[in-house]
């Protein structure tokens, strides 16, 4: 499967489905206006044909979603969602900051699945459809960048020596993998910067360690407890530009971030390769695991004690030959980090996530100080996402 | 009854006394769209020297049971990209900017406040007397009456803005330094800055901040300067903007009734990023509960009490 953009050629199926699916259907000509700016169209296509399809239009930092519609023999299995996630993806990193649609009131399956992925009711356009006179319900998802919330704890699942803290969000809320938050940590007087592990909408993960003061209160608190969280915070990964494939070096805790990393690569089609060190087998949960296998990802462990996967840390079992069609994300402790910079040859692109201590995580407090090429960067505003050519090698 | 919130410093009429403690809100656009401005009466910029600061080595926070230290080292852009890069976008916020200045010698003190001389965007300058993160400057000037006088009359001379004299927390010689201040000429004193002080990683066997020392923030703070604020406002006759730990509604109540004509928020905004929304609604239903109409009725209220060794 895969979701591209709508060409003039796929419109006789495009408009079969737009035929079956609604007493007025939009003709050729309507698509026809979307397929250039400030429209965006895009289809669902699997084996050659077209599922179902989404018409987007963008106006500077607004979209309004014009079209989103599955053939009526493949609904139910989650293509409108894909389309709308795909959409909504888009939006964001085209800058839009609100995107608006319209429904028809009775159609409830499609208002739950907006109001799932964080559409808010808005408004009512009286009268909107003309063939029923049935009203529409105007709806928005806020993607404006960065939010203070109070999260409900929804879950503390304890795994081994990780935790992952489960919370959900009054707003919806949308994130590139290797973003972070900054969360209350109770009774401690400042928040804590954690790396988005999952968040969908409005249920927001966190993997963590338990082993300072903050995480320690973190893992403490009780299901309904609210925490104030600042998010989505920094610079995520990017995407490859043209490598065809992904090899990412996660470092005990790093997997917080490379995790849903690994997950949306391998999505987008691209072969994922994850390297996961720890201390021993303990750190490596069955769930994770599973996920990641399930996801395609192509997992390799190794443990400093050998009671999984290869005995050793990272940096020693990295390959001796490097390609330029490989791209590199790698989360890890400092050290790791450096050590992987000297080995990687530089015609490797390398993305590198890292820590650093701060106290505001929107760049105020100058704390997360990173004294690289080209003067002082801060890990909050400018990262916690760099590339190799920004950081200097060795870090201080 | 909607209370009124309006303070004065001076000639500057601000519509709340609330406004953020230098350096713990950047330049002060940064939080734009993430809170709201609305209960803000001034914005107060991180400190500016003349050329750019790189500032200290990390680690530059060390959190406390009670607070945090930092040792940042004023890192900041220098005055002139300042001004041309920051202060055209914080104009547009609408609300009075205090542009905190400092220098490492009296010399630099003079080039960076004439440098905002007729600079229209400008309301006030917070003259940095006390930071405890630098070698040279900083709180050496502070803690030195004479040099806080010959400072402050000299950027009198030269630069029409109000002065507010930002001290450090001495708490046996404030008196003396304020009244230094205020004779040389300061329209208002920044009372106080952060408390020196350090940390030691036990397992390493050294320091813990990257700057060695560094400054003490946060509600293990405010009863300390509270004090300060009480003690200066009882002597002195200058409006005093309070900093020092306030962290809730209460704590900014304590500072007004101590004498306070305005406060600082800091180090609360690094755990709570809506503390000012939640002062200000705190403060207001506080007013109304008690039938008070103007925060200006509550400010000092707290020297009345007869009958009180002191």
């Amino acid at each position: 499967m895969s979701i591209r953009p709508m060409q003039e050629e796929d419109l006789p199926q495009v408009l079969s489905i737009e035929k079956a699916s609604f007493s007025t259907p939009w003709g050729r000509w309507a698509f026809l206006a979307e397929l250039k700016p400030p429209g965006y169209a895009f289809v669902y296509e699997e084996r050659e044909r077209v599922l179902g399809y989404a018409v987007l239009r963008i106006v500077r930092d607004e979209g309004h979603l014009m079209n989103l519609t599955v053939a009526p023999q493949w609904r139910k299995r989650g293509i409108g969602s894909d389309l709308l996630r795909f959409c909504i993806e888009f939006c964001l990193h085209r800058g839009v900051t609100s995107l608006w649609l319209e429904v028809r009131e009775s159609n409830e399956a499609a208002i739950s699945l907006y109001q799932k992925m964080g559409f808010v009711t808005k408004g009512r356009r009286k009268g909107y459809y003309q063939d029923t006179g049935e009203d529409a319900l105007l709806m928005e998802l806020s993607l404006r960048k960065k939010t203070v919330q109070e999260a409900k704890v929804e879950a503390v699942r304890s795994m081994g020596p990780l935790c992952i803290l489960e919370l959900s969000l009054k707003e919806a809320v949308y994130y590139e993998p290797g973003q972070f938050v900054m969360i209350e940590a109770p009774g401690r007087p400042l928040m804590r910067p954690l790396s988005i592990f999952d968040l969908e909408g409005k249920t927001l993960k966190l993997l963590l360690r338990p082993v300072g003061a903050g995480t320690r209160a973190l893992v403490k608190v009780r299901t309904g407890e609210t925490l104030r969280v600042l998010l989505p915070l920094g610079k995520g990964y990017p995407m490859p530009e043209g490598q065809k494939e992904a090899f990412l070096l996660a470092g005990g805790m790093g997997i917080a971030s490379l995790f849903p990393l690994a997950l949306k690569l391998s999505r987008k089609g691209i072969p994922v390769k994850l390297l996961w060190g720890a201390r021993s087998s303990s750190w490596f949960p069955a769930p994770l695991l599973w996920q990641l296998t399930e996801g395609s990802v192509g997992l390799e462990l190794v443990t400093e004690d050998g009671s999984m996967g290869k005995k050793g840390v990272v940096t020693e079992v990295l390959p001796k030959k490097w390609g330029t069609a490989l791209i590199v994300y790698a989360c890890g402790p400092k050290e790791m980090i450096k050590r992987i910079l000297r080995i990687i040859p530089p015609h490797v692109k390398v993305y590198v996530s890292l820590e650093e201590r701060m106290a505001c995580g929107v760049g105020t407090c100058q704390a997360c100080i990173l004294s690289g090429r080209g003067g002082n960067k801060l890990v909050c505003r400018d990262g916690p996402v760099f590339e190799r050519e920004e950081i200097g090698d060795p870090m201080s | 009854m909607t209370p009124c919130l309006e303070t004065h410093i001076g000639s500057l009429r601000l519509k709340t006394p609330f406004m953020p403690a230098s350096g713990t809100f950047g330049y002060g656009d940064e939080y734009t769209g993430i809170i709201s401005y609305e209960p803000l009466g001034a914005i107060v910029t991180k400190s500016l020297s003349l050329e750019p600061k790189e500032g200290n080595p990390p680690p530059r926070i060390h959190e406390l049971p009670c607070g945090m230290l930092n040792s940042i080292g004023l890192e900041n852009i220098g005055i002139k990209r300042f001004l041309e890069e920051r202060l055209p976008r914080l104009s547009e916020l609408g609300l009075p900017v205090v542009v905190s200045i400092f220098g490492e010698s009296e010399d630099e003190f003079m080039k960076v406040g004439e440098s905002l001389k007729g600079v229209p965007a400008v309301s006030a300058l917070e003259v940095n007397l006390s930071c405890p993160n630098v070698k040279r400057g900083g709180a050496a000037f502070g803690a030195d009456p004479e040099r806080v006088s010959f400072i402050i009359r000299e950027l009198r001379e030269r630069v029409d803005l109000p002065l507010w004299a930002k001290l450090p927390p001495d708490p046996f010689h404030i008196l003396e330094i304020a009244e230094a201040a205020q004779k040389a000429g300061a329209h208002a004193l920044t009372l106080v800055n952060t408390l020196p002080a350090m940390a030691i990683d036990i397992q390493k066997g050294r320091p813990v901040l990257g700057g060695t020392v560094g400054g003490l923030s946060g509600p293990a703070l405010m009863p300390v300067a509270l004090k300060m604020v009480y003690e200066v406002t009882e002597k002195l006759e200058i409006p005093v903007v309070a900093a020092g730990g306030i962290s809730c509604w209460e704590d900014a109540l304590a500072f007004l009734l101590a004498g306070a004509s305005a406060l600082q928020i800091g180090t609360a905004l690094f755990s709570n990023p809506r503390v000012f929304s939640e002062i200000h609604e705190g403060v207001c239903r506080f007013m109304r509960e008690r039938g008070v109409r103007r925060i200006e009725d509550l400010k000092g209220k707290a020297h009345e009490v007869e009958d009180r060794p002191l």
